[in-house]
């Protein structure tokens, strides 16, 4: 729950339950259907690369399980 | 950690600080708007409004998904999720947004089964895991989790999976801009555009708030660093009398967003002629449903819903929390009969909230604050 983990407030503002909150990962592998495995600070996930041209090695911007934009720089 | 440690450097912050100072006309007063509930949390973590000088305040916006969803529509999914068969789906921070009858988890303890989850993927897992059951996902967001359910909704479709549809809330981040424009209880100098909403929709609809209303923007952010700096932006732009949209957040936001993303929520949703919005009633073209064509997907649709309009709690003043005219600690409950554990008002149930971020890092009152800032 937002902000709630083990009882305690989230510190980082980026919980993976919270709504809005978007979170910075790395591509890691490219799979079907537009989907890819990325590393984020708490681990691996699958989340949707399709909206996004991301290779591997890139850093995205997941929203909700969704990458929306690559990060540049 | 890259993208992190570069941007919360407290000497640089010093300085950018001094620069902002020396912007500053005397004896004027700059009032700016933070639209992101995002920009509000890292304001208050960092502590940012110390570093200001005195004539500079920072106004809260609209931007917080969870703290605009009127309690009617609570209760609407509420009553889905009692019907015979139904397994609901819903981000962590939409638990404890309270209905008028109590929030998700005092129905799961009538016998309700809400689950939280990631994103809408995860509830289309769910659905195919269950075929038994009807899922239904509560979506609630900006133009930064719209895309997500899109893709989803048209996953769904290709997939012909029929037990899953979305309750759709999704909501649209310019209308709530044009009605605090309207309002005449707020006179601002500028706004921090919300950055990730502007991944998706792009920097040029803001370009009405400095044409037509002689108003800098300057899309920002979330680091401590990006924060000052947009700030520093807009005082250079009064102090040279522009009134342009500026993108400091250029490493995340392109110029015109992300086009496939805006076509995926197209293909899926269209603007509802008018929705209500927690504090700022009702707004035109404010928010999105589900296209005819995705209607068997759309909980709105196969289920029949109460749609009743519930007022707020007369204690609450999120409403004027929401538009920027009380400062969180000048609402009656604040701190005492509304927590962040027991949350009366929306504002001070998600991490986005501007009475949550208040909460959480100490600024209880006008006292507790110049305690906080000179510690």
């Amino acid at each position: 729950m937002s902000g709630q983990q083990g009882g305690g407030r989230c510190s980082t503002g980026v919980c993976a339950t919270c709504a809005d909150l978007a979170e910075e990962a790395t591509v890691l592998r490219l799979l079907d259907r537009g989907m890819a495995v990325v590393a984020t600070g708490a681990g691996e996930l699958e989340v949707s690369v399709a909206l996004v041209a991301a290779a591997v090695g890139d850093t995205v911007l997941v929203h909700a399980g969704e990458a929306i934009a690559v990060v540049r720089g | 950690m890259r993208f992190v440690d570069e941007f919360r450097d407290a000497s640089t912050a010093r300085a950018l600080a001094a620069k902002i100072s020396k912007l500053c006309e005397p004896g004027r007063h700059y009032k700016f708007m933070e639209v992101c509930g995002g920009h509000t949390h890292t304001i208050y973590k960092h502590g940012l409004e110390d570093y200001l000088p005195d004539n500079i305040t920072l106004v809260h916006g609209p931007g917080c998904p969870v703290c605009v969803i009127p309690m009617g529509r609570v209760d609407d999914a509420i009553h889905i999720a009692r019907q015979p068969g139904v397994l609901m789906t819903s981000f962590g921070d939409m638990m404890r947004v309270p209905g008028s009858d109590g929030n998700f988890f005092d129905s799961n303890a009538a016998g309700t089964n809400i689950r939280m989850v990631y994103s809408p993927l995860d509830s289309l897992k769910i659905a195919r895991q269950h075929p038994d059951l009807h899922v239904v996902f509560m979506a609630i967001g900006f133009e930064t989790t719209a895309p997500s359910t899109a893709m989803t909704v048209l996953r769904a479709a290709e997939e012909g999976i029929d037990n899953f549809s979305v309750f759709c809330n999704h909501v649209t981040i310019i209308p709530a801009i044009k009605a605090i424009l309207d309002s005449p209880d707020l006179r601002l100098d500028g706004f921090l555009g919300p950055g990730h909403v502007s991944t998706v929709i792009g920097c040029r609809p803001y370009e009405f708030i400095a044409r037509d209303h002689g108003k800098p923007v300057v899309v920002a952010g979330f680091e401590p660093l990006d924060i000052l700096q947009s700030i520093y932006l807009l005082m250079r732009q009064l102090r040279q009398g522009r009134a342009e949209v500026e993108n400091q957040y250029a490493r995340v936001v392109p110029w015109d967003g992300n086009p496939v993303a805006l076509r995926a929520i197209n293909a899926v949703m269209e603007p509802r002629p008018y929705f209500e919005w927690r504090g700022l009633g009702f707004i035109s073209h404010s928010a999105m449903r589900m296209r005819d064509r995705y209607a068997g997907l759309d909980a709105e649709r196969r289920f029949d819903l109460p749609g009743v309009r519930v007022a707020d709690p007369k204690a609450c003043q999120c409403g004027e929390v929401l538009k920027g005219v009380l400062k969180p600690w000048e609402c009656k409950v604040f701190g005492t009969a509304c927590t962040p554990e027991t949350p009366i008002g929306t504002c001070m149930v998600s991490p986005e909230g501007a009475c949550a971020a208040y909460y959480n890092f100490g600024r209880f009152d006008r006292r507790r604050v110049r305690e906080v800032s000179r510690a």
